[in-house]
């Protein structure tokens, strides 16, 4: 068999491959939140560092979303803690956006807590990025901006298993809309796929005619 | 012939009348583009097809309205459509469409990635409703947001799908859909002339030029962009037929024919949009080029049509700017128009040095000597990190390992296609002036994207890092590619090129359930 044949069937194994690996992994979830409502906003253009109520880390946390919003982030790190101890960490480079939230990896939460402080520290930004949360006045009078902290997990349910749900879900009120859009979508990548494939092996196999 | 037949010929003759002018011209047309398409290789309508379907794909994994701008781009169209005028730069978009926008929240799914597609049964009935409400006007209010300082070549070819779908569903996303349709066509033409450019910038290995059409008809933030409803669609198939025309030009020689078309795509990338001016002064470069190097001919008559050849093209190509201009100065209005305020604003933020110095950093890493300008960023590290992934509203991109993993690939193509360069340096001598053409182009490209960021440097400078402004571009990130193919050597060339056509593949298939995970998920 010619290299460029070897180099086609090996390609498009590894891509299938890869996405079954993906399909079979699954969306993320969230576990729950800090219980702020996004209500106010403040900008900065850091670097800072916000401490706030964390609400109950629940367990399996595998990141943490936060609600800023930047064009262009700078980066950001994430602590959660508990009595002095660190619960979990996680940071984030500079790059992210253009959202108004940004997620964080952290290291897998093993156990719930409740009563956290989570702590959000923005790094220096190349642009003025806002911080989105409730404004909340503190015993002493003071009155400071509260983030939306929220706790994310892999979902237990695969991709492949939510398909046909997704695909019900696909394109609403168009024509096609619903599973036909979705096969539709299918049918179409598949036919480039293919007809990409017959394409290069045909100039290959002339060039070495 | 025998004389019977001659003769019952001849009776055939006078009995059919003999075409008249314009009749015969039109066949002639008409003969004319059909032997040209025949001559357009089936490899380049493979790649043509292959990009149209993956745009086709994208418009569908897309939801409504969620690619950049895409309410005001849609609402230019429906204004220019419903009226015939052009619309204001005013952010009011016509009334069926903002119904229809705040039935699928759009504003809420947009830039907000916890926020989901998916509509609930109720909010389907209000969108139907809004949908089927014919009272709402299609014309008023006459915003279109940033659109509206647009030229409107792209918005007049899409009131034609508009229009069909209006007529025979009345249904706002139904034209949305077929106005999309028409931006993946555009996608279509930039690939095959991707590949045609390839073909006559490296003519000696045919495959190498399938390797170039393929990788630009399947790169993802194409097939996003020309899934949607933007002007950059149409940009890219100009700045793509320009480049091929260059290219030809430069290796067969500069006819009148050719010059004129150079023209003619000139004229309609300036009333595309305003990006497509920083490509101008490359192609001017590169018609001076052609122009002088036909001096070189030994007949004067030929040296002469030659300059007259490339005088014309760029006096045909600049047209719609001189008209702009006369028609501004005659009325005494500000030459920059909409322009006017941000370029003096431009004007106040520091010294040509500092500009110069901000240019540079917006792509490129800081070099001894020059200011900070981008504290906590690494620019070049951000257009890459974006052009392995952004799509939906600017707000959908790959996770940070996914971005990391793709530096190695990335860097084997750039290694591979430089190998290729040094390799075959003996043949770049003699055609410099076709390579300082190319470097100009691009360098203008950029050089506007970048003052256009230093002018709005109060609100969004690094906000304007986005890949699909470097779209007219492709035509060179294929010859790039092609080239990486061939920097693999004679015996593994063609391997690597088929690993390089399916990695892109892979990674316009993994961006498209980036979105639907996105948005769906």
């Amino acid at each position: 068999m010619r290299p460029s044949r070897i180099a086609l069937v090996v390609g498009l194994t590894a891509m299938s491959a890869a996405i079954a690996i993906v399909l079979l992994h699954g969306p993320v979830s969230t576990l729950g939140s800090n219980g702020v409502l996004v209500n106010g906003e403040a900008y900065t253009n850091g670097p800072l560092e916000n401490c706030q109520g964390g609400g109950t880390l629940p367990r399996g946390t595998t990141a943490v979303r936060v609600s800023l919003l930047a064009n262009v982030g700078p980066s950001i790190g994430v602590r959660v803690i508990s009595s002095s101890s660190v619960l979990t960490t996680g940071r984030r480079g500079s790059g992210w956006g253009t959202d108004a939230s940004v997620t964080v990896p952290v290291k897998e939460v093993r156990a719930s807590a409740p009563d956290t402080v989570a702590c959000v520290s923005i790094g220096h930004a190349a642009e003025t990025i806002g911080l989105k949360g409730a404004v909340v006045e503190k015993a002493s009078g003071k009155r400071e901006l509260w983030l939306r902290v929220e706790y994310l997990r892999p979902a237990r349910a695969s991709w492949l298993s939510l398909a046909s749900s997704i695909a019900g879900e696909f394109n609403p009120v168009r024509t096609p809309g619903g599973t036909g859009a979705a096969l539709l979508a299918i049918a179409l990548m598949l036919a480039a796929a293919g007809l990409a494939a017959r394409v290069i092996l045909r100039e290959v196999d002339r060039s070495e005619m | 012939m025998s004389t019977s037949s001659a003769t019952g010929t001849a009776a055939a003759a006078r009995a059919t009348p003999a075409p008249r002018a314009p009749d015969r011209h039109r066949r002639r047309l008409r003969t004319s583009i059909a032997s040209r398409a025949r001559s357009i290789p089936a490899a380049a309508w493979a790649c043509g097809l292959t990009a149209f379907l993956s745009a086709a794909c994208w418009s569908l994994v897309t939801p409504p309205f969620q690619a950049p701008d895409e309410p005001a781009h849609f609402a230019y169209v429906e204004h220019l459509a419903e009226t015939g005028e052009l619309p204001t730069r005013e952010f009011s978009y016509p009334a069926a469409e903002t119904s229809v926008l705040l039935s699928l929240d759009q504003g809420n799914l947009a830039l907000h990635p916890e926020v989901k597609a998916s509509l609930p049964s109720s909010a389907r009935r209000q969108l139907r409703s809004s949908l089927e409400t014919k009272s709402l006007s299609r014309s008023a209010p006459a915003g279109a947001g940033v659109a509206g300082t647009e030229p409107p070549l792209y918005y007049a070819l899409a009131a034609v799908p508009y229009r069909v779908g209006m007529t025979l569903t009345g249904n706002l996303l139904d034209s949305l859909e077929l106005m999309q349709l028409l931006s993946a066509v555009f996608a279509g033409v930039t690939a095959l002339f991707s590949y045609m450019f390839v073909r006559e910038t490296l003519p000696a290995v045919r495959w190498a030029w399938a390797v170039g059409g393929l990788g630009a008809a399947l790169t993802p933030v194409l097939g996003f962009t020309s899934g949607a409803v933007t002007p950059d669609a149409l940009l890219c198939a100009v700045a793509a037929a320009i480049f091929y025309c260059l290219a030809r030009a430069f290796r067969r020689g500069l006819t009148l024919r050719l010059a004129l078309v150079i023209g003619v795509l000139v004229a309609a990338g300036t009333l595309t949009k305003l990006n497509f001016l920083g490509l101008v002064p490359g192609v001017v470069l590169g018609m001076v080029a052609l122009g002088l190097r036909g001096r070189a001919r030994p007949d004067r008559a030929g040296a002469s049509r030659s300059l007259a050849a490339a005088g014309a093209g760029v006096a045909i190509g600049l047209s719609p700017g001189a008209a702009y201009a006369a028609y501004k100065l005659l009325g005494a209005h500000d030459l920059l128009g909409p322009f006017s305020n941000s370029a003096s604003s431009l004007a106040e933020h520091g010294s040509l040095w500092s500009k110069l110095v901000y240019i540079w950093e917006y792509y490129l890493p800081r070099l001894p000597g020059m200011a900070h300008g981008f504290i906590g960023i690494s620019t070049p590290r951000l257009w890459f990190d974006r052009t392995v992934g952004l799509y939906g509203w600017l707000d959908t991109s790959f996770p940070g390992w996914a971005m990391d993993a793709a530096i190695l690939p990335a860097a084997l193509i750039v290694a591979l296609a430089l190998r290729a360069l040094l390799a075959r340096r003996s043949c770049l001598r003699p055609r410099l002036a076709e390579a300082i053409t190319y470097a100009t182009m691009g360098a203008g490209l950029l050089a506007l994207i970048a003052t256009t960021a230093n002018m709005s440097v109060e609100t969004e400078q690094i906000g304007y890092v986005q890949p699909r402004y470097l779209l007219p571009l492709l035509p060179l990130g294929a010859l790039g590619l092609a080239l990486a193919a061939r920097g693999a050597g004679r015996r593994w060339g063609a391997a690597v090129g088929v690993l390089i056509v399916l990695g892109i593949l892979a990674h316009d298939v993994f961006s498209q359930l980036l979105v639907v995970s996105r948005f769906y998920g």
